[in-house]
């Protein structure tokens, strides 16, 4: 009981929940870069095998690297601000969604494409009208996972480098003052942040991605 | 090289569909046809001989590693696999459509050629406010007719066409194929293993057998006996 008091009081005042806020924007602002980025990465690899081939292992190298251990390399890049931590995010997430939507687009069904080529549609037209919508299905399970991620990664750099708010700096904060109670609350946080947001997409992909239903 | 000592159309008549010397593994090699302008020809042969292929380098689906093919741009296709060939996110008045959309030549008057059309295929018109992958296989095989043939195109190629039809439709689809073919001048090149769907369609049959493929008739449908005719549709009939 004294633990749910505890609760009950931290949530009642604003300080965590400008951590949640803090650390859902870096998590949203870095995972839509990396959609935006992958998203046409993977629309043009997806559609392009011989340059798919020569990217696939630069793709897999980028993203065997721990974006953990990308993130210092951000921080000497773009110094102790908060684009460091947005890029780290980019950097780790990026390669997710592209993967997914060049596979999307790669193993869809081939007599889309062509019923689309008889019409005439060609080049851009074509991308926008076809490939695009292909590429949906794959693009919300990328953004499910990139969104977990980005949210590994958002917290983690709050805890490697002193930022003001954040899960992850309040987790530190509750682990130096020995604060289990307020440790276990913001590990809460965190698990229910992700979840909604997973919620969401999946909400967002039901109405979207009508023709998988 | 495949092709027949009597090649229809005579060499004289510019062909609307010519392969010559064509190359298209492992079914196909030094595979040659021509077909006139306004021709209504039946391609009949095995499973796995090569008449989808054929029928998707004509569409310029797929292009040939040696040899030319010379055909029309202006293409009304039904793919063997017609169900799979519609956009799941489109409605299916906008997937019938497409083409015409796509060209920027949707008008009343295309509008009115669909609704003729449908009537014609005996289409219920609610269908097409519904997303294509909601309706049934005999439904989406409409459909794909009346996409192929409401852009008016110069060259139908109809990969089993009726294949998911009741007998009711069927007929109905086949009228609406030939007239449509006779009233626009376009031809047409159907492939199916229905010999009456070939005897009333067609004009002209060319049965293809073995692997490379060859053609081992070229006649006149009429010329062709109803029982002769179901063994080329095996491909076991070297010649007529």
């Amino acid at each position: 009981m004294g633990w749910l008091r505890t609760c009950a009081l931290e949530l009642a005042r604003p300080l965590l929940w400008l951590d949640v806020g803090a650390t859902l924007a870096r998590v949203l602002v870095g995972v839509a870069l990396a959609t935006a980025l992958g998203w046409v990465l993977g629309l043009a690899l997806g559609r392009n095998a011989r340059l798919w081939r020569v990217a696939e292992p630069l793709v897999d190298f980028l993203r065997a690297i721990p974006p953990v251990l990308a993130f210092p390399v951000c921080l000497v890049l773009f110094g102790y601000t908060e684009q460091a931590r947005v890029a780290a995010i980019v950097f780790g997430t990026t390669g997710i969604v592209l993967l997914h939507v060049a596979n999307g687009v790669a193993r869809a069904p081939s007599a889309r494409r062509d019923t689309a080529r008889l019409a005439g549609l060609r080049g851009l037209a074509l991308v926008w009208r076809v490939d695009v919508f292909e590429a949906l299905p794959a693009l919300f399970l990328g953004l499910r996972l990139a969104l977990t991620a980005g949210l590994v990664i958002a917290v983690v750099s709050e805890m490697l480098v002193g930022a003001e708010h954040g899960l992850g700096a309040r987790a530190l904060d509750a682990l130096i003052a020995y604060r289990s109670d307020l440790l276990g609350l913001v590990v809460l946080l965190a698990g229910g942040t992700g979840f909604a947001l997973s919620a969401l997409v999946a909400a967002v992909e039901r109405r979207v991605v009508h023709w998988q239903r | 090289m495949s092709s027949p000592a009597d090649p229809r159309p005579p060499a004289a008549v510019e062909p609307a569909v010519e392969l010559g010397d064509v190359h298209a593994a492992p079914c196909l090699l030094g595979f040659a046809l021509r077909v006139a302008e306004g021709e209504r020809v039946a391609l009949v042969g095995p499973n796995g001989v090569g008449k989808t292929t054929l029928l998707r380098l004509v569409a310029k689906l797929l292009r040939p590693a040696r040899g030319e093919v010379r055909a029309s741009d202006s293409v009304g296709y039904v793919p063997q696999d017609y169900r799979a060939s519609f956009l799941p996110w489109l409605r299916a008045d906008r997937n019938v459509l497409l083409a015409l959309e796509a060209r920027g030549a949707l008008d009343a008057a295309a509008r009115a050629r669909l609704d003729a059309l449908l009537d014609a295929l005996g289409v219920d018109r609610a269908s097409l406010a519904k997303y294509p992958q909601t309706l049934s296989g005999g439904q989406q095989q409409l459909l794909a007719l009346a996409r192929a043939l409401v852009g008016r195109p110069r060259l139908l190629l109809l990969d089993e066409p009726f294949s998911a039809l009741d007998a009711a439709h069927r007929a109905l689809a086949r009228t609406v194929v030939v007239e449509a073919s006779r009233q626009t001048g376009a031809t047409l090149l159907l492939v199916s293993h229905d010999l009456e769907d070939v005897a009333a369609v067609a004009e002209r049959v060319v049965a293809l057998d073995g692997r490379p493929a060859r053609i081992t008739t070229d006649a006149p449908t009429a010329s062709v006996a109803t029982a002769p005719l179901a063994r080329l549709a095996a491909g076991s009939l070297e010649e007529t």
